[in-house]
């Protein structure tokens, strides 16, 4: 079949759909009602028609074509089958199959008299098209204009790819006319979650530099017409002879000549906005040569000098800049439920505001948290007077030695600490350095020596206070403590645990009561001050050596940096300063059960499961999480159900009634309104040791 | 090489397209109505569908609806012949989801300059 002509298939073909429609048209004779023998009918006459056109026979066409007209009152049903019409019709079918089988037995005469008659029987008045027009296609239109191009800008239709039309193909069909400049326009593409991978959201701006028919573009698009929105434009005049790769970026688009730029704008004023606009940018852009920027940016920063050597410091009221932090502190909650708001939803403009003000939110607090920050060393030469004075009155000659003033520490911080410190001193002075002779005696030098000390350790600061003097005698202190009702005679503790005595409310091992030291308040009320402020006090000593006492301060009282994890339904602060790194607890660390270390690396850490401190209930998550935390040279892991994230903490102390928990050392108000509570890293550090060397005691035993 | 389903129930119709388009090296596939045109699709992936609107069992424009609901239909350009000239049918069958059309009586360049918009070898 593949080999025959066509025209003879379309013989054999009409001579079956003549059989069709001779057997429609006569039943239809029996039944005028029925709709399928009309169709059938119908749908016969129009291959007849198609076909016929064709392969050639065009009086076949434009005979049938005016018996479907007069015929298609019939069908719609206007009309009824009368028996004369069909007779007619019958005489019409005879007349289209001569015209087909045998040309020449036909004249046209009789069929013009034939559908005179099927015309009447349907009284149509309609003017019937002539078949040739639909059989030519239009002819082109003559050459409208001289331009040397199109500006284009082509907007399809979202489901323009669905249904099988590739803009793509098109593009490439209207760089077929001429060099083009195909610039896609992104504005608008939606977000990923609200994209449809099918639907087609790029336009296009072409600038096609070929002085080609308005028709030619348009046969380009001829399928699409009704799909699309076209904004043609003629372009004034050749830009650039361009050898024009297809697709081109924007910014390597040759610059055209700004008198050109002008006549653009001037013609393209009916073209949509943005690519109207491009140009003129551009056109600005190149009158201000890129030389300029130099010579004015240099003398910018020769005043920038001159204002560093100017005003250096402003004297603030030190509430102002509390209330400050404050502001700033409230400021960092209320970004915090922003960004969890932001991150449920979708919204990504949203999203990249909330991200910016947290990254606002955070330098704010920095700087905020900077202006507050006062070099040490101020309160530093409050001390050098007071060990002179005390060194004249005690008529112990001291040597004081100071290092680390430029450590920054809170404004706040600084304050608070004035007192502690002149009671360590104080202390020191008169319990550590030894009398000259005493000294001469042990062979030491005769002066004594006090090192005020203050260095960063992570985010904290060490501030030190070392004598040389004779250190803390742990015999006396034991048998106070023992006087005073602290402790049972013989009772076992280590000289660390008895040193803690020290900061027992009013204990004083003091043999006389000085005007400077030993009424027995001081110890306690430093360590009370120094643990207000989230720090923590340590002594060790060495007999005949002397004694360091140490304070560790956070750098700030008002916000740190916290991971937030869950464990259960509860929320939880772990402070990053302390964060080394998080682990996922392997199924291995999980069957160790018991013996609570974990293989980091080859090192074993323990670990403290919080579900069990804090009594979780639920289900525990599948991949338990753990954190591991350091203070110093320990390290402990925390397993947790779920690692949320960095969040910036701001510090809301506990109240009393919670001062005896020490596993927290705050709370703090999360995104969503409710409060975390702050993990204590010392004590949690401090809990684990203990664990482990009971566990070493009853693995002894 | 691309295959090409041409859906018509004039067999003449459908030997003219094959033998237009198989000489330019396509491969030719046929189907006498809408419905075998769709068990057709059904079967094989195919990279145009041309259909006549007006055939027994299924017509056109049933068939380009059918089509397009067909997961490895979407995309695949459809044209439809026609002989009318009016913008309803057209309007019609472009809102079934068809690509294009070709208005009958065709000269075989009109039908290669189609199949070349629609089909990329």
């Amino acid at each position: 079949m593949s080999t025959m002509d066509p025209t003879e298939v379309f013989r054999q073909e009409a001579s079956e759909l003549f059989e069709v429609l001779e057997g429609a048209l006569l039943d239809l004779g029996q039944r005028p009602d029925d709709r399928e023998l009309v169709d059938s009918a119908f749908r016969a006459l129009h291959t007849i028609k198609g076909s016929g056109a064709m392969f050639g026979f065009d009086k076949v066409a434009s005979f049938t074509h005016e018996f479907e007209t007069a015929f298609d009152r019939v069908r719609k049903g206007e009309i009824k089958p009368t028996q004369e019409l069909i007779s007619v019709a019958l005489a019409a079918k005879d007349y289209i199959r001569a015209l087909i089988e045998d040309p020449q037995s036909t004249d046209d005469i009789i069929g013009e008299a034939i559908l005179d008659d099927l015309r009447r029987f349907v009284s149509s008045d309609r003017p019937s098209a002539p078949v040739a027009e639909i059989a030519e296609a239009p002819p082109l239109a003559p050459n409208e204009s001289r331009q040397a191009g199109w500006h284009l800008y082509l907007e399809f239709e979202s489901h323009i790819l669905r249904n099988g039309s590739n803009p793509l193909d098109l593009l490439e069909d209207l760089c077929k006319l001429g060099p083009c400049f195909v610039v896609p326009v992104t504005d608008g593409i939606p977000f990923l979650d609200e994209m449809d991978p099918e639907d087609c959201y790029l336009k296009w701006d072409v600038k096609l530099h070929a002085a080609c028919d308005k028709d030619a573009i348009d046969d380009v698009f001829m399928f699409v017409q009704d799909e699309m929105k076209l904004t043609l434009s003629p372009l004034a005049q050749v830009e650039a002879p361009a050898p024009a790769p297809l697709f081109q970026l924007l910014d390597e688009e040759p610059a055209p000549p700004a008198e050109t730029v002008a006549q653009v704008m001037e013609s393209a004023a009916p073209v949509a906005a943005p690519p109207a606009a491009r140009p003129e940018r551009k056109a600005e852009v190149a009158s201000e040569p890129k030389s300029d920027i130099k010579p004015e940016t240099a003398p910018a920063r020769r005043e920038d000098a001159k204002q560093e050597r100017g005003i250096a410091t402003v004297r603030v009221q030190a509430e102002r800049l509390d209330e400050l932090m404050d502001r700033v502190g409230e400021l960092v909650i209320a970004q915090a439920r922003l960004t969890q708001l932001a991150s449920a939803g979708s919204d990504l403009s949203i999203k990249m505001i909330a991200e910016e003000i947290e990254r606002l939110a955070s330098s704010l607090r920095d700087t905020t948290m900077g202006a507050r920050m006062v070099p040490i060393g101020s309160l530093f030469g409050r001390f050098r007077r007071l060990v002179h004075d005390l060194s004249r009155d005690l008529s112990k000659p001291v040597e004081f030695v100071t290092s680390g003033e430029d450590t920054e520490l809170d404004k706040t911080m600084i304050e608070c600490l004035a007192d502690p410190l002149v009671h360590l001193i104080r202390n020191a002075i008169d319990h550590g350095i030894e009398d000259s002779a005493t000294r001469a005696a042990n062979g030491k030098t005769e002066q004594g020596r006090i090192e005020l000390a203050a260095v960063h350790s992570g985010a904290q600061v060490l501030v030190t206070v070392k004598d040389n003097g004779g250190g803390l005698n742990t015999a006396r202190i034991r048998a106070k403590a023992e006087e005073q009702g602290l402790i049972a005679a013989g009772a076992v503790l280590s000289d660390h645990e008895i040193h803690q005595f020290l900061f027992h409310p009013g204990f004083s091992t003091a043999q006389t009561i000085s005007a400077l030291s030993g009424r027995g308040v001081g110890m306690d009320v430093v360590k009370r001050t120094i643990e207000n402020m989230r720090g923590s006090i340590d002594l060790s000593t060495r007999p005949g050596q002397g004694t360091i006492v140490t304070l560790r301060l956070p750098l700030t009282l008002a916000i740190i940096e916290g991971l937030l994890i869950r464990v259960g339904e509860g929320r939880y602060i772990i402070p990053l300063s302390a964060v080394e790194e998080c682990v996922e607890l392997t199924a291995e660390d999980e069957r160790s059960r018991g013996r609570n270390f974990l293989n980091v690396r080859g090192n074993l850490v323990p670990f403290l499961r919080l579900r069990e401190l804090m009594a979780a209930s639920g289900a525990p998550d599948r991949h338990q999480k753990t954190i591991i935390i350091s203070t110093g040279e320990t390290r402990v892991g925390l397993v947790a159900d779920q690692i949320i994230g960095n969040h910036q903490t701001v510090i809301k102390s506990l109240s009393k009634l919670h001062s005896d928990v020490t596993i927290f050392s705050g709370a703090t108000i999360l995104g969503d309104g409710t409060a975390a509570l702050i993990l204590d890293v010392a004590q949690l550090v401090a809990m684990a040791q203990s664990k482990v060397e009971k566990q070493h005691i009853s693995e002894a035993a | 090489m691309a295959t090409i389903l041409t859906v018509d129930d004039s067999p003449s119709i459908r030997q003219m397209i094959k033998v237009v388009l198989e000489p330019a090296g396509h491969n030719v596939i046929e189907a006498g109505d809408g419905a075998q045109g769709l068990a057709k699709a059904q079967a094989g992936k195919l990279d145009l569908v041309i259909t006549d609107l007006n055939m027994p069992v299924m017509n056109g424009l049933e068939l380009i609806r059918a089509l397009r609901k067909l997961p490895s239909a979407v995309g695949m350009p459809i044209v439809f012949l026609t002989t009318e000239s009016n913008d309803t049918v057209k309007q019609e069958a472009k809102s079934a989801g068809a690509t294009g059309w070709i208005t009958k009586p065709f000269k075989p360049e009109q039908l290669l300059a189609v199949v070349g918009k629609l089909v990329r070898t």
